[in-house]
């Protein structure tokens, strides 16, 4: 499974933390290493649609200057020089904003959206603005605009989305780090889909100014990346207060890799996981739930206690989570709708002028159902430092199917264990934990194997946490070094 | 198996929000959608809301909460 090689993989793969140190120690100069990426950008993307563009004359530039400030001596950031990209639904200064419509949203945007800003002022060197799917309003990230983004496990498979660009590039080594943005799944989904770490935190913690919206109160930014360190690093590099954002929270950024759990047998000695009955086991697939209680298991082994626990009340999280984000979106798109129906392509539409139809008692009834779910699940939070449940009830499917428009069940049920976290503005990551065979639940008929994620839950703002008992569980798993072949 | 069926004085005047003429198939297409959105209704209004306010939002961080924000 682990993939050979094309040329420059070793180089490609490297974590993050280790380009960043190898940077900052001057063994890796930020010009050879941002033309070592746009060439592995250039020569895999037309097959897997990761990028919109790859900005490369600009990121040379961008290269230049980080060379000189570690040659002066005066690094920007403990990003200094390594090769990034965001989910094009971020603004970038004088740059256009596609959001993944036919035309972009914004021909030249007025300044950084802060989470971009942030990434700069760390000295991080962007390559251009990665696919998703239309208005990150769907899980496929099959693009009519754009084309569909492929899954570097299986290039006829879907990434997941509405991220999809960014787990597709970080799988496929053409980048070290990405934004994504998570609304009902949107950044957990493609990370457990590609086998990358994904985290959604919590509602306030990430400005989310410069960002097209798609639901006001779903919402979230957040890092995607290939281990839960150097996701880590890029969280502590965007979290934060931010005046133009009126939901970030002004709480102080704690530090977040010296949370990180060091890997050994009790790594995990002391720490309480809890894990839900019934409806986020049930509703997977026999495979995915099979490999999603063997690394629960292996959490036990590090010496977590495991402890089930009850969550009655978050099934209807799903359909409350539903009924918000079809009314805010049919809200934020009202004008565009009226005016250019036609440039939607047909599911985004459709879910445009579904949302049209909530009626106003049903949207504050989904946001009554909000305030009881997330009372529950505090409550189970104050008994646990964690809840574990699989990220998606299913792994990556077909991009035929996903182009010809997932039928509405199947995108409900690739959203049903994620979204309760948007409803509830709970942090939520993704981790690598599985591998299942593409083409049938059983693996019947293909050769490719395709990731599953295992989903982590965790208090308001204590993201440390989740990424401490991730890092320790990465290490344990030991997924993070598996490579597609490409 | 719970009644999914629409009054269609209540369904017309919903698709009629849309303002805009339809097919055939895409009236059914979207009374279909109607029809999920009443599921879904259906499956909060099984809760007990009772002296539950809604929420506009996620959470507010008590750091943030009672400065006007």
């Amino acid at each position: 499974m682990t993939g050979p090689a094309s040329t420059g993989a070793e180089l490609a793969y490297l974590p993050l933390v280790e380009v960043a140190r190898r940077l900052a120690a001057g063994v890796l100069s930020p010009v050879d290493l941002v033309e070592a990426a746009i060439n592995r950008a250039e020569a895999l993307n037309p097959r897997l649609n990761a990028f919109i563009t790859i900005e490369a004359d600009r990121a040379r530039a961008v290269a230049r200057e980080s060379a000189a400030r570690l040659r002066a001596g005066r690094p920007r950031g403990p990003l200094e020089g390594v090769p990034l990209a965001v989910k094009d639904i971020f603004w970038r200064a004088g740059r256009p904003m596609t959001a993944g419509a036919r035309r972009p949203v914004v021909e030249a945007a007025p300044e950084d959206a802060t989470a971009v800003a942030r990434l700069e002022a760390a000295g991080a060197v962007l390559l251009g603005p990665l696919g998703l799917h239309e208005f990150a309003y769907g899980i496929t990230s099959a693009n009519p605009h754009h084309g569909p983004v492929r899954n570097p496990w299986a290039l006829d498979h879907h990434p997941g989305g509405s991220s999809g660009g960014s787990g597709a590039a970080l799988a496929a080594g053409l980048v070290y780090g990405a934004l994504g943005t998570d609304t009902g799944g949107s950044i957990r989904i493609p990370a457990a889909l590609c086998g990358v770490v994904g985290l959604k935190p919590t509602y306030g913690r990430v400005s989310r100014h410069g960002v097209y919206p798609l639901a006001w109160s779903l919402d979230h930014v957040g890092p995607m990346a290939r281990t839960v360190a150097d996701v880590a690093l890029l969280l502590g590099v965007i979290a934060g207060p931010d005046p133009r954002d009126p939901t970030a929270s002004r709480r102080p950024v704690p530090d977040y890799r010296a949370a990180l759990v060091p890997a050994g047998s009790a790594a995990l000695k002391g720490w309480r996981v809890g894990v839900p009955d019934g409806f986020f086991f049930d509703r997977a697939e026999p495979e995915v739930a099979r490999l999603a209680r063997g690394a629960i298991e292996r959490l036990e082994q590090l010496g977590a206690v495991v402890k089930a626990v009850s969550l009655p009340r978050a099934e209807a999280a799903v359909p409350a989570g539903l009924l918000v984000l079809l009314a805010e979106a049919a809200s934020v798109h009202a004008v565009r709708l009226a005016a250019d129906a036609a440039s939607y392509g047909a599911d985004v539409r459709a879910r445009l002028e579904q949302g049209r139809l909530v009626l106003a008692v049903d949207y504050l009834a989904a946001q009554r159902t909000r305030a009881l779910v997330r009372r529950e699940m505090m409550e189970v939070l104050g008994e646990v430092d964690c809840l574990v449940t699989p990220t998606t009830p299913v792994p990556a499917g077909p991009i035929d199917e996903a182009a010809a428009g997932p039928g509405d069940l199947a995108r409900r049920a690739m959203t049903h264990f994620a979204r309760p976290f948007n409803l509830t503005g709970l942090p939520a990551l993704s981790l690598p934990c599985g591998f299942v065979r593409a083409g049938t639940p059983e693996g019947a008929g293909s050769d490719a194997y395709l990731p599953v994620g295992l989903q982590l839950i965790g208090r308001p703002f204590d993201e440390a946490t989740l990424l401490g008992i991730a890092a320790a569980g990465e290490a344990a798993l030991g997924f993070a070094a598996r490579r597609p072949m490409l | 198996m719970p009644d999914r069926s629409l009054d269609a004085t209540a369904t017309a005047a919903l698709l009629a929000l849309l303002g805009r003429p339809m097919e055939a198939a895409e009236r059914d297409r979207l009374r279909a959608a109607l029809e999920q959105i009443r599921d879904d209704v259906r499956v909060i209004a099984a809760l007990d809301l009772d002296g539950v306010e809604p929420e506009a939002r996620p959470l507010v961080d008590p750091i943030d909460d009672g400065d006007g924000r």
